[in-house]
């Protein structure tokens, strides 16, 4: 009897010290995160690793950059004795036959305008002798600035006006989702077209430096896009709020800020990042979209958008392809590279929706 | 005013005779609205429920789904505002209080959920999970929390080295276990088990009686055992409650229950339970038809559609308790002559008229 | 020191890659098979006993996962008579679905493949081979195409939830139909819905002509259920799987449940494959039982031998768990400690031993030899044998 019992001591610790051995060689995911699970997943994915490179790229190249190659500044023409050749065509009617002819004007001017890329100027000069590669540099500090001053904004209205409507639903939802659905309704382009308008011609002009119109149109931006944060954040309060662990933290006393932000906002967070790295991909668009129609950034400073505009110019869009294209490429860095990271945190962070 | 009093009252009685007495206890959801949002049409989840339950004991609600079971248990720890009858914890009357007032009894009572999966939030730490009400509640120092939540863990097969991982690291079974320690760790006296063993695998589900058994046995605790499984009932409890479509069916100690069950619905539940022995086929009682829509009940006795033993009456007339034998509670016609004699008479007397 | 236990316990990046292009690999070459147009010959075998309606032999299905291969069935050989019900019973994960799921090749491709073994189905539509013995499809290596002719007619499945089941958007009689159409496309309408009104009788639905133009969600959960068997019934079928029928039923609608299917099973003479983890059901209902455990077979035997005289440790761990309505409620209730092993990377060792108790030096060998105890009664064991 005595035996056995001591067998079975035995037995039971041989069952301890086993299990834990199994668990620690098979488990191979063991004392990981959910966080760290999520970035695991993120960089399995090579996708996500091209988009991060092309963002730290990015980042790099606006912050460093300009510390590193003083060259020359954003707003600093290159002075000298230059010559510099511009051509022009024109069509007239022959009898009958289309003649095109073609001028070469050889210009002299003591600014070094529609310079070829050189050692001296690495990506060449536009129209008014600003180094392009510099400028490149300069416009792609305000992009990304403006990229996350308004996701953060949008988010952080977003998440507050979104939290306290699914949470407390009721009549205080109802106000907020319809005027969420009016936001919806408002188109964001034309608006922004007129708001840009305005700023423009009315007495506005005299208070507000052609400096700081950008920081209104961020605010505009700002305003159109919250909406969609707030829809988002209350869908998932509203789901998450169904999950038995609320029901939990009612069960055990806590109060109402710890369920909010302790419990509800950290569960959101995930679908937050991802709808947030998409959002910075779209408002770069929206920034250069503005700037290329001439209401965002004003000249002299540099912008991506302003940067293509100059192609509007048919000698540029032919002779001068090194003032517009490699803007054009940033543009399409950033948005790819904030897509391929906002799709790979996606599919990191909900490995289900993945196959 | 009058919370005050009663709360006054309680503290100065000590212990009252019952650590739990539910009395008529109401719970409707409305289901229909009229254009000004008033209730039209309810659903009636649990009707006219009444039990009391005494210390270190387990009353075990019984019932098919949509009875009003998990509706009860939440009622009783003040997730849902009953619409009618008391529930008395240790004299408190908790039906009346505010929500603030509320908070000071949230650590008496707890609840153990049925899905170990969603019922842990997914981005704490075990440790977390378990400290967090202990420090809201101030219930240990600060400084021996760790040391406590590690005694917590101990006593409910919880290794130390689990406190820095996170709940999907782990099976239901342990996933279970985390939950009753969260449970435990802010001392209550009554927990409420909402199904805590139906979600799991039988070798696992043993490993989870025999722990909420032992916890009972060293801490002193009151459960609440909700359950549909009869035998895992029969083993945890002391005193059982049969519940169908919001109402009480029978209620009565644990072993006189099963072992002369006296509505049929209870016959007809005990003898649909499989019997582990393929050889002794037991005569079985099969009801019919499908249990009726709790939003659209029958008259009378709501059991009347599927019981094979339904008479005139109970179409008509709704049963009382009886207590059949000393504390054996039956709500049938069948036990009730009075009634019977009375429904009769008055059929013999319409006829005449 | 803590830095060098979790670098051996994560799998690196490196060695996730690997593993990925290595299911890249498996999973097309698997995939691959199932579309080739094969010679019929060579998806036929002969049955081994022609009395059987299904026969298992030695079966795989793994699944290739990012962490890893899960060898979810591993090995797994058993038969299904005619005009039996077989049990399977075990807990999560246990491979009991995916073997019923490998049989109707209904496995989540291409994640999920059957790499090994033979599942023979008999078929009366192939005859005899030259030795005189009976042939049969061999399922695990028949490409999809031909599977069609199989799955749905001769080898039908129930599914644990009749709420999700059925398609919300159709009446119960569109879907009825929809059955006989595809079994024999010819059929005129009003003989489809005559049929499918005498399916619903037969499943013991009181108003069929009423639950025939209704939506799935005005029935209830046992009613949902009728309905899947009358689908599952509607091609005559010759062997019904039913995976965790009653599971998400109540107690007594479980009890009308199974006994309709004792009673179909009687009256139409097929066989059916009955999974659960529930004892108490297995033991109401089947002939024969087979008990898995981590993705292999540990004891099978008729249902008698199974409950009266259960030889595994686990198999007797699992009946002595389950508290039965006459059992003293004043002594701990026996469990198996542990958990069931993670099914990654299995060593090659009784899968149980960590959870047993009567585990002897013996038990570390290699995984133990299948056993037989009695002319249907085996088990995998080292307590057994070589007596």
């Amino acid at each position: 009897m005595e035996e056995k019992e001591l067998n079975n001591e035995t037995c039971d610790e041989v069952i301890e010290n086993n299990a834990e051995s199994t668990s620690e060689e098979f488990h191979n995911y063991k004392e990981m995160s959910p966080m760290g699970l999520v970035m695991r997943r993120f960089f399995r994915s090579k996708l996500s690793i091209v988009g991060l490179v092309m963002i730290v790229f990015l980042f790099l190249f606006s912050f460093l950059g300009p510390v590193f190659y003083k060259a020359w500044g954003e707003s600093e023409a290159d002075r000298g004795d230059y010559t510099y050749s511009t051509s022009k065509y024109s069509e007239y009617n022959d009898d009958g036959t289309i003649v095109s002819v073609e001028t070469v004007i050889q210009i002299e001017d003591t600014i070094n305008v529609y310079a070829a890329p050189s050692s001296k100027h690495l990506l060449g000069t536009d129209d008014q002798g600003y180094d392009v590669f510099v400028r490149l540099m300069y416009g792609g500090r305000i992009s990304l600035t403006i990229g996350f001053i308004v996701v953060i904004l949008e988010t952080v209205i977003g998440v507050i006006l979104g939290g306290i409507s699914g949470y407390f639903g009721g009549w205080v939802d109802q106000v907020i989702m319809r005027i969420v659905d009016i936001f919806n309704c408002i188109p964001t382009l034309p608006i922004l077209l007129i708001a840009s308008a305005v700023l423009d011609s009315w007495a506005v002009k005299e208070i507000i430096s052609p400096d700081q119109r950008i920081y209104f149109l961020m605010a505009i931006l700002t305003l159109f896009s919250w909406s969609g944060v707030a829809r988002l954040v209350r869908g998932q309060i509203l789901a998450l709020r169904e999950q038995e662990y609320m029901t939990a933290t009612e069960v055990m006393g806590l109060s109402t800020w710890r369920k909010i932000f302790v419990h509800l906002i950290p569960n959101v967070m995930p679908q937050l990042i991802v709808s947030m790295t998409l959002g910075l991909g779209s408002v770069i668009l929206y920034e250069s979209t503005l700037s290329y129609l001439g209401l965002g950034v004003q000249p002299p400073h540099a912008a991506w958008g302003t940067m293509i505009a100059s192609a509007d110019k048919i000698e540029v869009l032919n002779y001068h392809v090194n003032m517009w294209l490699p803007a054009g490429i940033m543009i399409v860095i950033a948005v790819l590279g904030f897509n391929f990271v906002g799709d790979g945190l996606r599919d990191a962070m909900d490995p289900k929706s993945k196959k | 005013m009058i919370e005050t009093i009663n709360a006054n009252t309680a503290e100065e009685k000590e212990e009252p005779a019952h650590l739990l007495e539910v009395k008529n206890l109401k719970k409707y959801f409305p289901i229909k609205t009229d254009f000004f949002g008033r209730p039209v049409e309810y659903l009636r989840a649990v009707d006219d429920v009444s039990f009391t339950l005494d210390r270190g004991t387990t009353i075990g609600i019984v019932g098919e789904s949509g009875c009003g079971k998990t509706t009860l248990g939440r009622t009783i720890l003040k997730l849902y505002e009953p619409d009618g009858g008391e529930v008395i914890y240790n004299g408190v009357n908790l039906t009346g209080i505010y929500k603030k007032e509320m908070r000071k009894y949230r650590t008496e009572i707890q609840l153990i959920f049925q899905d170990p999966y969603s019922s842990l939030p997914p981005r704490m730490t075990v440790g977390n999970i378990i400290a967090e009400a202990v420090k809201t509640h101030k219930i240990v120092p600060k400084s021996s929390l760790r040391s406590y939540v590690y005694d917590i863990m101990k006593k409910c097969g919880l290794q130390e080295q689990y406190y820095d991982r996170y709940p999907h690291e782990f099976s239901g079974g342990q996933r279970q276990r985390i939950c009753i320690a969260r449970a435990l760790a802010v001392k209550p006296k009554l927990v409420v088990c909402d199904e805590p063993v139906s979600a799991l695998d039988v070798s696992i589900q043993a490993q989870i009686i025999n722990l909420l058994k032992e916890l009972q046995n060293t801490m002193g605790l009151t459960y609440v055992f909700i359950s549909h499984d009869l035998s895992v009932v029969k083993y945890i409890t002391d005193s059982i409650l049969v519940m169908y479509l919001g109402n009480m069916m029978e209620k009565g100690d644990t072993d006189e229950i099963f072992d002369n069950p006296l509505h049929p619905y209870t016959q007809a539940l005990f003898s649909a339970v499989p019997q582990s022995d393929p050889d002794t086929k037991m005569k079985r009682i099969i009801l019919n038809g499908d249990i009726p829509s709790p939003a659209n009940p029958p008259k009378g006795c709501k059991f009347h559609t599927r019981c094979s033993k339904c008479m005139g009456i109970c179409e008509n007339v709704v049963p009382r308790y009886i207590e059949v034998k000393k504390n054996h509670f039956v709500a049938c016609h069948l036990y009730d002559s009075e009634a019977m004699n009375n429904y009769f008479v008055g059929d013999a007397e319409n006829g005449e008229k | 020191m803590s830095e060098q236990k979790k670098s051996s316990n994560y799998i690196s990046i490196k060695e996730s890659r690997k593993i990925i292009k290595e299911n890249l690999r498996q999973m097309k070459y698997y995939e691959s098979l199932k579309r080739k147009n094969l010679d019929p010959k060579s998806f036929t075998c002969a049955m081994h006993d022609e009395n059987n309606i299904i026969e298992i032999d030695d079966l795989h299905t793994c699944f290739f996962t990012d962490t890893g291969t899960v060898k979810s069935v591993n090995g797994v050989s058993f038969d299904i008579p005619k005009n039996k019900i077989v049990g399977v019973v075990g807990e999560s994960g246990c491979g009991k679905s995916v073997t019923s799921l490998s049989i109707m090749q209904l496995v989540q491709a291409p994640q999920g493949q059957v790499v090994g073994g033979e599942i023979r189905f008999n078929s009366d539509e192939l005859g005899i081979d030259e030795n005189g013995k009976k042939l049969g499809y061999n399922i695990a290596k028949m490409p999809t195409k031909e599977m069609y002719k199989i799955r749905g007619k001769d080898i039908t499945m129930i599914f644990q939830e009749p709420m999700t089941s059925l398609n919300p958007v159709f009446t119960i009689g569109y879907q009825l139909d929809e059955v006989s159409f595809v079994h024999t496309p010819d059929i005129a309408k009003e003989d489809a819905k005559k049929k499918s009104i005498e399916m619903l009788e037969k499943v013991g639905i009181a108003m069929p002509e009423h639950v025939y133009k209704s939506y799935p969600h005005e029935l209830s959960g046992g009613m949902r259920q009728r309905v899947m068997i009358a689908m599952a019934l509607a091609g005559n079928p010759k062997l019904i799987i039913a995976d965790e029928p009653t599971t998400a039923l109540d107690v007594t609608i479980q009890a009308q449940i199974l006994e309709l299917l004792k009673d179909l099973q009687k009256s139409q003479g097929c066989s059916i494959m009955l999974i659960t983890h529930d004892l108490g059901v297995i033991a109401e209902m089947a002939d024969e039982v087979v008990v898995m455990y981590a993705g292999r077979v540990i004891e099978k035997g008729t249902a008698h031998e199974i409950f009266h005289d259960p030889k595994h440790p686990y198999t007797i761990g699992l009946q002595k768990s389950k508290p039965l309505l006459t059992s003293p409620s004043d002594e701990p209730l026996f469990s198996i400690p542990g958990q069931v092993p993670n099914p990654i990377n299995l060593p090659n060792a009784c899968y149980f031993k960590n959870r047993c108790d009567k585990c002897f030096n013996k038990c570390d060998g290699e995984y133990p030899p299948v056993i037989k105890i009695s002319e249907t009664h085996y088990v995998s064991c080292y307590l057994y044998g070589e007596q």
